[in-house]
């Protein structure tokens, strides 16, 4: 980052480890039952359709059982009645940040959020609980027709373009947690970008859980349609309860031909939130989906960022950073789905166990029958930093035909004590050794990462190496 | 890891739900379920006598060696369990202390019919080293259920070849345990050739120092087979080396499936694994599945993995159409070249 | 008896043009050297003339000996004279150096027949020892894990073994050393007769101080732009390929 951007950018609360007093005006109370759903409902003034809906899925959610037979044992933890499924102070979104409430106003301030959106941001979905508390985007792009609001004002406002892809990409019966999602949502964005307007600028979400055993299930949906670019930046921090808090949220992009969506998460929730997330793109002909995802924190994550390549030519690519501490799984991945000739992939994880940390890579690469000329690397690395650190990866490779070719590599290792030695006989502490190194490991995935976030993230992860090792 | 010999359930047709996991994919489920149907027909009578051994007299044992394992398996305890019930015959051989036999090949025969269950134990006691060649014959429409199990101890040499002849529509599942004691030296070849589905289950376990072990496979699979391979090298002590190098051919419509494990246990430092999988694909109906998995629970280990699963490189077929080889030699030549190494590897050290 | 190259034109399939009317004849006996700027195409022309999947031709003709060389594959281009020499040879692990010579020669021999198994160790062995190639390299892997110069010597080997009518040798100087570059041309200079001809495709000057071309042809841009003596090799050394700029 240039010295002109760090004068810009104050060293902002990147843990976001403090609270306000609850001031909430609705609350649907303990639970996910058909009468919490009539109260998110209600709150919201849905049309009938979408109260059905959500019933529908909630039947769903509660019929499908947990996937136990393949997912870590730690989400059988998780208990659904111990969860609030809906919190919020209105339900309208702010065009302007001296209209939010105070206490909202002051959380993101001191998460940095208004610095950045004047610094370098084409607009700004900051979610406080369940609802959008300020929603902005720079005048300019109005004028394009770009379409950035949440998903309550795309159902009433932008229906026509929102409802035909609802669900589309991650259908409500996809999973467990898909269902959840259904039945629950609320915030999120929805992001609509016209035919060959390419954003030079970010939008950037902001999810923020202030109560205490909140569920939080934002609903993003991103369109690009034919020739569009854009960059979205999700960010996620809550403070630190005894209770567990869930986020489970549901991210469906979709790409027209040619469109090219980058999609960015720093996720350093505390360690008693379950992050249960489902990202899932869909690639048309020539079109390109890049996830690039960052967890840091949260107790147990569970995501798997996944690209379906549904024409010709297009690519989807992973890059993913994941750091498990003591008491934390990160359970990472990603999948790829060629479901078109001529597309490829290209996966680069990277993940470091901390302490007792766990940290797992999932990950699928399915060339299905009839797709010829298909291409996917995948590239685990792991770094093991203590005796009882645990890694562990599940590559599941299908390729069906001759003429594609898929490849997958993983390594693990350790950093290197006589590297150590060395940097600490220079002056270092071994803290400082210690981060210095697993910087180095994962130095080039960060410089994938804009700018405005990449130097953030290393003071972010010497943070909490500095907390871990020294 | 559920489920152990002393253990055994009663017999029933109902396969356990674990099925549905550990033998993913569709067909081989199916496969699974033929084959403990036939443990309840009639026809599948008890059948003695179908294995044969020219190891001296002396180095046959009445008694199978203590299973080391304690059950650990990869999904098919529950076909196990049903075949531990009517085994046919086993052979138990003990290699006694410091014999010097790699040059003189043993041969062990088993020969398949309607359904066969087999018991091969062998012990290679301390400082012996043998190379044993294990056949595996089979009639149209046969099924051999076989459960391996080889103990070598500390300073033991073992080199085996498994060399599966199946008949076109035969039926192999090989349930397979390899213990390595300290500095032992173990090398596995197995070959499946012309079965309808073949289904091998190795586990490995390395828990003592300097144990080095070689696990290798290399198949040429042909229309409508399934070859389903399913490992696990496990460490549970510092200081060991476990390889695996898988290699499969797919053509016409042929499936190969791999699901291989690296499990490093926690304290089990300076262990050096490695795991590969690789397919050369042949025909547009061809399928692979592979699922190279790691597990490792403590620091300080050398452990890797990778999978590839590619056609015929166009940059070597080039190379060799540009030296006037036609293309179907040049591409028998580039198929044999991809399993040469399997068998090279096997023949070194 | 010759090989004729008229108004050729190639490109990367899918891409864009390369070859872009390329005129060339090669008799028979005669050496031709080809020099040029990198990018101008000389690499892609001995691979159009190959075959290499990766072009294909939207014009033009060439023929070898008469027979229309695009009529053939890459293999029957091989057996009938036509070889290659390449700029980064494959690599082909698991195939010995001998077993894969064995397998050139006797596809050059009629069906059935093989080729006389001590004559050919008798042959190889003589020809890696002119190339001070050590005697283990038969055994070894073709290509693999060789060094540039190692592979460049292994692909003249296998001229000198399967000796071609018509051999490009495509950048065959880069990454040889001095030593190396005067055994690779005496190699090379001790087959030139009057049935065989060489096309040399160099970047520099170096090799052709070994191996006198009787024709010089300048390739800029997808063509030859000129065609001269062994004088042009002085002037490009002299000048450089700056004064292509000002000819187009």
């Amino acid at each position: 980052m240039s010295n002109e951007l760090q004068r810009q950018l104050p060293p902002r609360d990147t843990r976001g480890d403090f609270s306000f007093p609850e001031n909430n005006a609705l609350d649907a109370g303990y639970g996910l039952t058909e009468a919490t759903i009539d109260y998110i409902s209600d709150a919201k003034g849905e049309p009938d359709w979408l109260r059905e809906f959500r019933k529908t899925a909630l039947k769903k959610f509660r019929e499908m059982p947990m996937p136990m037979h393949w997912a870590p044992q730690e989400i059988a933890g998780l208990d659904f009645e111990r969860i609030r499924y809906y919190l919020a102070q209105t339900t309208a979104p702010q065009r302007r940040w001296e209209d939010v409430p105070d206490e909202v106003k002051r959380t993101f301030e001191r998460l940095g959020v208004p610095e950045q959106e004047r610094a370098f941001l084409a607009g700004v979905d900051a979610q406080y609980d369940s609802e959008t508390a300020y929603n902005n985007m720079r005048a300019e792009l109005s004028a394009k027709g770009v379409i950035f609001t949440n998903s309550t004002e795309a159902l009433t406002r932008h229906a026509a373009i929102f409802r035909p892809w609802f669900g589309k990409v991650i259908p409500m019966g996809d999973n467990k947690f898909s269902a959840l999602n259904h039945a629950a949502f609320s915030g999120g964005s929805f992001i609509y970008v016209p035919k060959g307007v390419k954003l030079a600028q970010p939008l950037q979400a902001y999810f923020r859980i202030n109560s205490e055993s909140l569920g939080q299930f934002e609903r993003t949906l991103i369109i690009a349609d034919e020739g569009a670019e854009l960059m979205y930046m999700e960010g996620c921090t809550a403070p630190k309860y005894d209770t567990a808090t869930l986020h489970s949220g549901v991210v469906e992009l979709v790409a027209l031909p040619g469109a090219k969506i980058q999609y960015v998460t720093v996720q350093n929730w505390a360690q008693n939130v379950y992050n249960l997330v489902i990202q899932r793109g869909l690639a048309m002909e020539g079109a390109q989906i890049r996830w690039i995802d960052c967890n840091i924190g949260s107790g147990v994550t569970m995501k798997y960022p996944a690209v379906l390549l549904r024409g010709p030519h297009a690519r989807g690519e992973v890059v993913s950073i994941s750091i498990a501490r003591d008491g934390q799984l990160q359970d990472t991945g990603a999948r790829m789905i060629h479901a078109a000739p001529r597309t490829t992939s290209n996966i680069i994880a990277k993940s470091i166990s901390i302490g007792k940390g766990r940290a797992s890579y999932r990950g699928e690469v399915n060339v299905l029958p009839g797709m010829g000329n298909c291409r996917n690397h995948t590239e685990c690395d792991a770094l093991l930093l203590h005796s009882h650190s645990r890694t562990d990866t599940y590559p599941a490779i299908t390729v069906h035909g001759d003429s594609s070719a898929v490849q997958h590599e993983a390594s693990v290792s350790q950093v290197d004590e006589e590297m150590l030695f060395y940097m600490q006989q220079r002056g270092l502490t071994r803290a400082q050794a210690m981060s210095l190194a697993v910087n180095g490991f994962i130095n080039d995935l960060v410089n994938e990462f804009p700018m405005e976030y990449s130097v953030e993230l290393r003071r972010l992860i010497d943070l909490e190496m500095e907390d871990s090792v020294g | 890891m559920s489920a152990t010999r002393q253990h055994l359930p009663a017999a029933t047709t109902t396969p356990p739900d674990r099925l549905n996991e550990d033998w993913r994919f569709g067909r081989p489920q199916s496969f699974a379920r033929d084959l403990i149907a036939r443990f309840n027909s009639p026809e599948a009578a008890d059948e003695t006598g179908l294995l044969s051994c020219d190891a001296p007299t002396d180095w046959l044992c009445p008694q199978p060696p203590q299973d080391t394992f304690g059950g650990v398996s990869i999904g098919s305890e529950f076909i196990e369990c049903l075949a531990l019930q009517r085994l046919g015959s086993t052979l138990v051989l003990r290699i006694p202390e410091n014999t010097d036999a790699e040059e003189h090949p043993i041969r062990i025969r088993c020969a398949a019919r309607t359904l066969t269950c087999a018991g091969i134990h062998v012990e290679v006691l301390p400082g012996a080293h043998i190379h044993i060649i294990e056949e595996h014959e089979y009639t149209q429409d046969s099924a051999l259920v076989a459960l391996r199990s080889y103990t070598v101890h500390p300073g033991a040499t073992l080199r085996l070849e498994l060399r599966e002849l199946g008949s076109g529509s035969s039926r192999a599942l090989n349930i397979s345990r390899i213990s390595c004691a300290e500095n032992s030296c173990v090398r596995q070849l197995t070959t499946y050739n012309h079965h309808l589905w073949a289904r091998e289950e190795t586990t490995a376990l390395l828990s003592a120092t300097a144990a080095d072990l070689l696990l290798l496979s290399a198949n040429r699979l042909n229309g409508g087979e399934w070859l389903d391979q399913r490992t696990r090298q496990l460490h549970t002590s510092p200081g060991a080396k476990s390889r695996l190098l898988y290699k499969n051919i797919v053509d016409a419509d042929a499936t190969a499936i791999f699901g291989g494990n690296i499990r490093v246990q926690p304290g089990a430092h300076e262990s050096d694994s490695y795991l590969s999988n690789l397919n050369l694909l042949l025909s547009p109906d061809a399928t692979v599945h592979s699922l190279p998995g790691l597990e490792i629970l403590t620091d300080r280990v050398r452990c890797s993995h990778g999978s590839a699963s590619a056609p015929i490189d166009p940059e070597q077929l080039f190379y060799l159409l540009s030296r006037g080889i036609n293309e179907t030699e040049a591409r028998a030549m580039l198929a044999d070249a991809f399993l040469a190494e399997v068998h090279s590897l096997f023949n070194q050290a | 008896m010759s090989l004729i190259i008229r108004n050729l034109h190639a490109r990367v399939k899918d891409g864009a043009e390369i070859l872009r009317g390329v005129d060339l004849e090669l008799p028979a006996g005669e050496v031709h050297a080809v020099m040029g700027p990198n990018g101008s195409g000389k690499s892609t022309l001995s691979k159009v003339l190959c075959g290499h999947p990766d072009y294909e031709v939207t014009g033009g003709s060439a023929e070898l000996d008469g027979q229309d060389l695009f009529a053939m594959s890459v293999d029957e281009r091989s057996r009938a004279g036509l070889f290659l020499a390449f700029q980064y040879p494959a690599e082909v692990p698991g195939v010995s150096n001998a077993n894969f010579l064995r397998a050139a020669l006797k596809a050059r021999l009629p069906q059935g027949e093989e080729p006389d198994v001590v004559a050919f160790y008798k042959q190889l062995r003589a020809r890696m020892q002119q190339l001070g190639m050590d005697a283990k390299m038969t055994a070894r892997s073709v290509n693999e894990g060789f060094s540039g110069g190692e592979k460049k010597r292994n692909d003249v080997l296998q001229m000198l073994m399967l000796e071609p009518k018509y051999a490009i040798l495509d950048e065959t100087d880069s990454g040889l050393d001095v030593d190396a570059l005067r055994i690779v041309s005496d190699g090379v200079n001790a087959m030139r007769a009057p049935f065989r001809s060489f096309l040399i495709i160099t970047h520099y000057k170096r090799l052709l101080d070994y191996i006198t071309p009787d024709v010089v042809h300048i390739f800029s841009r997808g063509r030859i732009v000129r065609t001269g003596g062994r004088d042009l090799v002085d002037y490009i050394e002299e000048h450089g390929f700056d004064f292509l700029k000002n000819e187009q």
